[in-house]
C-alpha cells in the first residue's frame, strides 16, 4: 500500500515512517509538512493511503482530507489527532476520513488502522467508537425525525392493526373523542389522508410487520 | 443657629464647606482606588489566562508531539527486537503512553482547545463528563439557549466558574449528584448546584469563591452563593 505521511512535526514524522516502513505491505511514497503540500503531493504521487494530522500550516488536515478525497476517490485519509473530544471526531468524518486514531494511541493503532481503511473499513479506536455510540444513543433519545409522540405512536400500531376507534379507546384507556383527536393530529403532522398511507407509515418505522 | 455672632456663623459654614470638600475628595480617590483595583485584578487574570494558553499550547506542540515519537519508535524498535527486550520495551511504551495522557489533561485543564476551537456549549458538555468521569460524581448539563450575545472574556468566565465551582464540589461538597444548568433565556445564568454537605459560611472566600467572584465582576456580573448545612450548594452566576 503506497502512503503518503502529513504532519509539521518532522520528529512525529519520521516516527511514523519508521513504524510503517517496518510493515511488509506498506511503502512510504511521500511526506509533507503541511496540507498543501500533502495536497500536492497526493495528487503526484496518488497513494492508496494518506496519514494526516489535524492541526497543520496554509491547510489544516481536515481541509486536506476534503480536497484529498474531492480529487482521488480512490485514496483514503487516516487522520491522526492530539484532541480526544468528540468533536474533532465528527468533523474529520465528516470531512470525508475513513479513519481516526488518536496520537497518544498511534503505536497501538496505527498500522491497524491502515490496514482496516484499505479493505474499504472505516476504522475508529475503541474510545472514539464508544463515544460515537454514546452521541448516537442520546441523539436517539430525542430522535428529531420522530414528529410523532409516544402516544400517537401507539394509536398509529393500532390503526395499522386494523382496530376500531372503539377498541384503541378502551386499549389505551381514553375516550374515543381522544383517540379521534389523536388520528386527526397524527394525519395532520404526516401530511397523510387516510387509513391505507398510514399503514405503509406505520410498517416503514416498524411500528408493524408487513 | 441664630444664637451665634454672624462672624461664628461664618466661620462654621466655612468649616462645614472644607469638611464637605475633604469628603468629595476622598469619595474620589477611594472610587479611582476601587476602579484601579478592578483594572489590576483584570490584567492579572488577563495575564494568567495568557500564560495558560501559551503552556497548553507548548504542550500540545512540543511535549506531546515527541511523546508521539517515541511511542512510535518504541514500537517499531519492539516489532525487531528479540524477544527477550520486547517486555521491557513495552513497559518503557506504557509509562511514556501514560505520561502523555497526564500531560494532555493538563494541558486542557490549563486550557481547553474545544474552548477556542468549537466554543462554550461543546467545551461545558466535556467539561461535566470529564467530572463524573474522574469523581463518579453524577453530574448533568442542561442548557438553555444559545451564548451569541456573549463576549469570548464573558464565555471564558463562565467556563472557569464551571471549573472552580466542579473543583470545589469535589473537593469539599461530599455530594451524588450535580446540576449546571445554563440559561441564556433573558439574562445569562450559570447555576451549579449539589447535594453535598454545604458550605457553613457561604460569604467565606477560602474555597475558591473569591476568586470566582472576581471573574463574575470582571465579566460584568456577579454571583451568588446559597448553601445551609447539609442542604447542599448552590452558586450562581448572572451576567
Amino acid at each position: 500500500m503506497r502512503t503518503l505521511i502529513a504532519d509539521d512535526h518532522g520528529i512525529v514524522r519520521s516516527g511514523i515512517r519508521l513504524l510503517l516502513e517496518r510493515q511488509p505491505d506498506i511503502e512510504v511514497v511521500a511526506e509533507a509538512s503541511d496540507g498543501v503540500e500533502a495536497l500536492e503531493l497526493a495528487l503526484a504521487t496518488q497513494p492508496d493511503l494518506c496519514v494526516l494530522d489535524v492541526g497543520m500550516p496554509r491547510m489544516t488536515g481536515l481541509q486536506a482530507t476534503r480536497e484529498i478525497r474531492a480529487h482521488l476517490p480512490g485514496t483514503y485519509v487516516l487522520i491522526v489527532s492530539m484532541h480526544d473530544d468528540e468533536r474533532y471526531l465528527f468533523e474529520a468524518l465528516k470531512a470525508g476520513a475513513a479513519g481516526y486514531v488518536l496520537k497518544r494511541e498511534a503505536d497501538q493503532a496505527l498500522v491497524a488502522a491502515l490496514h482496516a481503511i484499505a479493505r474499504g473499513e472505516p476504522f475508529l479506536t475503541n474510545a472514539a467508537e464508544r463515544t460515537l455510540i454514546r452521541r448516537w444513543m442520546e441523539e436517539g433519545a430525542r430522535r428529531p425525525d420522530e414528529p410523532l409522540t409516544a402516544r400517537e405512536q401507539q394509536v398509529v400500531k393500532l390503526i395499522a392493526e386494523a382496530h376500531t376507534n372503539m377498541q384503541i379507546a378502551a386499549t389505551l384507556h381514553v375516550s374515543e373523542k381522544t383517540v379521534e383527536s389523536h388520528r386527526a393530529n397524527v394525519l395532520r403532522k404526516l401530511g397523510m389522508r387516510d387509513r391505507v398511507e398510514l399503514v405503509r407509515y406505520a410498517i416503514r418505522r416498524g411500528l408493524v410487520e408487513a | 443657629m441664630s444664637t451665634h455672632s454672624p462672624l461664628a456663623r461664618l466661620l462654621l459654614r466655612r468649616h462645614i464647606t472644607e469638611l464637605e470638600q475633604e469628603r468629595a475628595a476622598l469619595e474620589q480617590l477611594r472610587t479611582r482606588h476601587e476602579a484601579e483595583r478592578r483594572a489590576a485584578g483584570a490584567a492579572a487574570i488577563r495575564a494568567q489566562e495568557q500564560e495558560r494558553q501559551r503552556l497548553a499550547q507548548d504542550l500540545h506542540d512540543e511535549v506531546n508531539q515527541a511523546l508521539t515519537a517515541i511511542l512510535l519508535r518504541l514500537e517499531a524498535t519492539i516489532q525487531e527486537a528479540p524477544p527477550a527486550l520486547q517486555d521491557e520495551l513495552r513497559d518503557t511504551k506504557q509509562l511514556a503512553a501514560q505520561a502523555m495522557t497526564e500531560l494532555l489533561r493538563l494541558a486542557r485543564r490549563l486550557r481547553p482547545a474545544v474552548l477556542d476551537d468549537h466554543g462554550l456549549m461543546p467545551a461545558l458538555h466535556t467539561q461535566v463528563r470529564d467530572f463524573t468521569e474522574q469523581t463518579g460524581i453524577r453530574a448533568t448539563f442542561h442548557p438553555q439557549g444559545a451564548p451569541t450575545r456573549l463576549s469570548p472574556e464573558q464565555q471564558l468566565a463562565i467556563y472557569r466558574v464551571t471549573q472552580e465551582g466542579l473543583s470545589n464540589i469535589a473537593q469539599h461538597a461530599s455530594a451524588q449528584r450535580v446540576k449546571v444548568e445554563l440559561s441564556f433565556v433573558g439574562r445569562t445564568v450559570l447555576r451549579i448546584s449539589d447535594d453535598g454537605r454545604g458550605i457553613s459560611e457561604p460569604r467565606d472566600g477560602g474555597s475558591g469563591l473569591g476568586g470566582m467572584r472576581e471573574r463574575a465582576l470582571l465579566a460584568g456580573g456577579h454571583l451568588s452563593v446559597w448553601s445551609g448545612d447539609g442542604s447542599g450548594t448552590r452558586v450562581e452566576l448572572t451576567i
